[in-house]
């Protein structure tokens, strides 16, 4: 049986999505992706939800309204923990449960419990519980989990290589990429924060295309590789337990303290109503003083953000890099 | 010698500075939770915290000035912001110029241990297991009265009389420093508080559970006296989220736990961090006793009660309990909340009537 398996274009969408194509796909289901957020998904997300969500589970309700009546199964994993010692925010643990409470007819849930923490292969397992549920051929399934993991070696090894999640993606489906780089003015600047922020066009406002056509030479955590991410997050005493914020952290205190590729500015993007960020980002702006020749900017993004605004403030932050660079 | 302090947490100061006292250890008892306090922790913390990491760090401010040099905080492993609040903690007050030694207490055996050898300088296990058993017994004595406290304010025949018995009891309780005295005390007390039993204020009976984040239903600075307000108003409140049964659990000394996930578990699958599932479970549990309503409370932001905030309305539907979900943080105000808590119980009042006219 082919089944349509919905899947979100927001949260872990941006982290995981070639290898979940493939994994379906292979299992012969079809998959629905809704549309990239736009102003529609975004409203209708806000009215959802309760008035304290964060901006990107906001946006996630919208994305799932998008899909409600065109497909068999909606995929909403429910992330737990990637690995010993780490865990997500505990949003991400009730999100099957908050998409059931909020929407009153919703197609049945694939909603396997991601807990890396037991077993052997977890992954796997995983892989045969919704292979299972969808009444697949065993080996069927077997071939799909591997080609998966293969997919997203693929995804993790071509965004090293410099591009976004959103450009590798396209590269994986087009085998090219449209650059949209401005004249290069000699500046790198990294734009940190979580992937299904700073990844969503709509959402972040489109911080990073906005600063290449300034001539920046963007620079995200996803192109680092992550044991580089681990080891500098290593300076703070207490391991940081959620493991996204963890690679965000990591990837500031590398550019602070560690990389022999200079920056000469970090923004930090958060969104309004993010816990985890409303701690880390303040140790790394208190670790941030003990450099004084690199930049920082914070951006913090609601549903009323507006472009002008940020534009004006990007504007303003590069033309005193160049000035700085310029001293 | 060491001079300890410790973040206030409802009347937690009682059996800590007993504790601390019986191991030898000096006890600077930060001041009690004030506007000040808020001022300092809002002052120096980041903005989007949740409203106990500010109000600690006001603790501590607070303590250090007085000459604590020792801070003694609970740690964890997430994914509740808390586990991480010392680290933070730490970094700000290094940042604003003070010299000071944190312990965190982290739920690792081992690592306990060390940093409770570090702060005894040694590991006395007779006097740990005198003090321990002081504390503890101070914490259920505490709790005891202060469910019966819960009840009695909406049937007390002078206002203001039960709580003035329960400050005298607190007061008394500080003092008492052997475990037999606690117990001549708690049952003096409860015979006392017992005693002011008259008729309901409404004329009957409203029962109101109260669920959510534990600092906000421990610290009545914090959720600006909610429980003595439902009291005023003539409810009667049980909760389930006390220092005893949070320090039970984390030994793993009941299997409350279990029951509550039980109850949760046709609105949320998973334990979400800090109170979250609790928040569910209970409701639940609640609504199934025959409870008239459920007041559900958190601090702004907080991520495991956002999670329940959403799946609460489904409870009340499904399980037919009223409910309302109160975030509180520093703006929040005396009388937007009385305003509220008013309508809730004068729209459960007249639905009993309803009901029970039928």
């Amino acid at each position: 049986m082919s089944y349509k398996i919905g899947i979100p274009r927001a949260l872990m969408f941006h982290y995981y999505y070639p290898s979940w194509e493939v994994f379906f796909q292979e299992m012969g289901m079809e998959v629905v992706l809704s549309p990239e957020t736009n102003k529609r998904i975004l409203d209708e997300g806000v009215k959802r939800a309760v008035d304290d969500l964060c901006l990107p589970f906001k946006v996630y309700y919208g994305h799932v309204l998008e899909l409600l009546d065109r497909v068999n199964y909606l995929f909403v994993p429910r992330l737990i923990s990637l690995g010993k010692g780490n865990a997500v925010c505990p949003k991400f643990m009730g999100l099957p449960d908050m998409v059931r409470a909020t929407f009153k007819q919703v197609p049945p849930l694939i909603e396997p419990v991601v807990d890396l923490r037991k077993g052997l292969f977890p992954l796997r397992r995983i892989a045969h519980q919704i292979g299972e549920k969808l009444k697949v051929n065993y080996w069927r399934v077997e071939k799909a989990y591997w080609k998966a993991l293969k997919k997203q070696r693929e995804f993790a090894e071509i965004q090293q290589r410099g591009f976004t999640p959103a450009e590798a993606m396209r590269i994986l489906k087009n085998g090219s990429v449209e650059s949209q780089a401005g004249r290069d003015n000699g500046l790198r600047v990294a734009v940190l924060g979580h992937s299904y922020i700073t990844n969503d066009k709509y959402l972040s406002m489109d911080i990073v295309g906005h600063l290449r056509k300034m001539g920046v030479k963007v620079v995200t955590l996803e192109m680092f590789r992550p044991g580089l991410l681990e080891k500098a997050a290593e300076r703070q005493p207490k391991k940081l337990f959620w493991i996204y914020n963890r690679e965000v952290m990591g990837a500031a205190y590398h550019l602070l303290f560690e990389s022999k590729e200079r920056v000469q500015g970090i923004i930090q993007v958060t969104a309004f109503g993010c816990g985890p960020d409303s701690l880390v980002n303040e140790l790394v702006s208190i670790n941030s003083k003990k450099h004084q020749d690199i930049s920082f900017l914070n951006i913090n993004i609601d549903e009323h953000s507006g472009q002008a605004g940020l534009i004006t403030r990007l504007e303003a932050f590069i033309d005193l890099l160049e000035r700085r660079k310029m001293a | 010698m060491k001079r300890v302090t410790f973040p206030h947490m409802g009347n937690l100061w009682i059996p800590a500075r007993a504790f601390f006292q019986e191991m030898g250890l000096e006890v600077v008892v930060p001041p009690k939770n004030s506007k000040k306090t808020l001022d300092l922790g809002i002052k120096y913390s980041p903005e989007f915290a949740c409203l106990p990491l500010k109000i600690n760090l006001g603790n501590f401010i607070e303590a250090l000035e007085r000459g604590a040099d020792t801070i003694v905080m609970g740690g964890g492993c997430g994914p509740c912001r808390f586990g991480y609040y010392g680290e933070v903690q730490q970094a700000i007050l290094k940042e604003l110029g003070y010299d000071v030694r944190m312990i965190v207490l982290e739920p690792d055996l081992i690592q306990g241990y060390r940093e409770l050898r570090d702060l005894f300088g040694g590991f006395p296990l007779k006097r740990l297991f005198n003090a321990g058993k002081l504390a503890w017994n101070k914490i259920l004595a505490m709790d005891k009265i202060h469910r019966l406290v819960l009840k009695r304010r909406a049937t007390e025949r002078m206002a203001g009389q039960v709580d003035k018995l329960y400050n005298a009891f607190l007061a008394k309780l500080d003092q008492t420093m052997s475990v037999d005295g606690i117990n001549r005390l708690k049952r003096e007390y409860r015979e006392l508080i017992d005693d002011t039993r008259g008729k309901f204020k409404r004329g009957m009976e409203i029962k109101i559970g109260l669920v959510g984040e534990i600092y906000l239903i421990i610290e009545p600075f914090v959720n600006l006296e909610i429980e003595k307000k439902l009291g005023q108003l003539g409810a009667t409140v049980e909760k389930e989220v006390y220092i005893s049964n949070w320090l039970s659990h984390f030994l793993h000394l009941d299997n409350e736990m279990e029951t509550i996930t039980k109850a949760a578990e046709p609105y949320l699958r998973s334990f979400v961090g800090g109170h979250g599932i609790d928040s569910v479970g209970n409701a639940v549990r609640y609504a199934r006793r025959g409870f008239d309503g459920v007041i559900h409370i958190g601090p702004f932001t907080c991520m495991p009660e956002i999670v329940a905030q959403t799946i609460l309305p489904e409870v009340s539907q499904r399980e037919g309990i009223p409910f309302i979900s109160l975030f509180f943080d520093e703006h929040s105000g005396d009388a937007g909340l009385i305003t509220r808590l008013e309508a809730f119980i004068d729209l459960i009042g007249r639905r009993k009537k309803i009901v029970n006219y039928k």
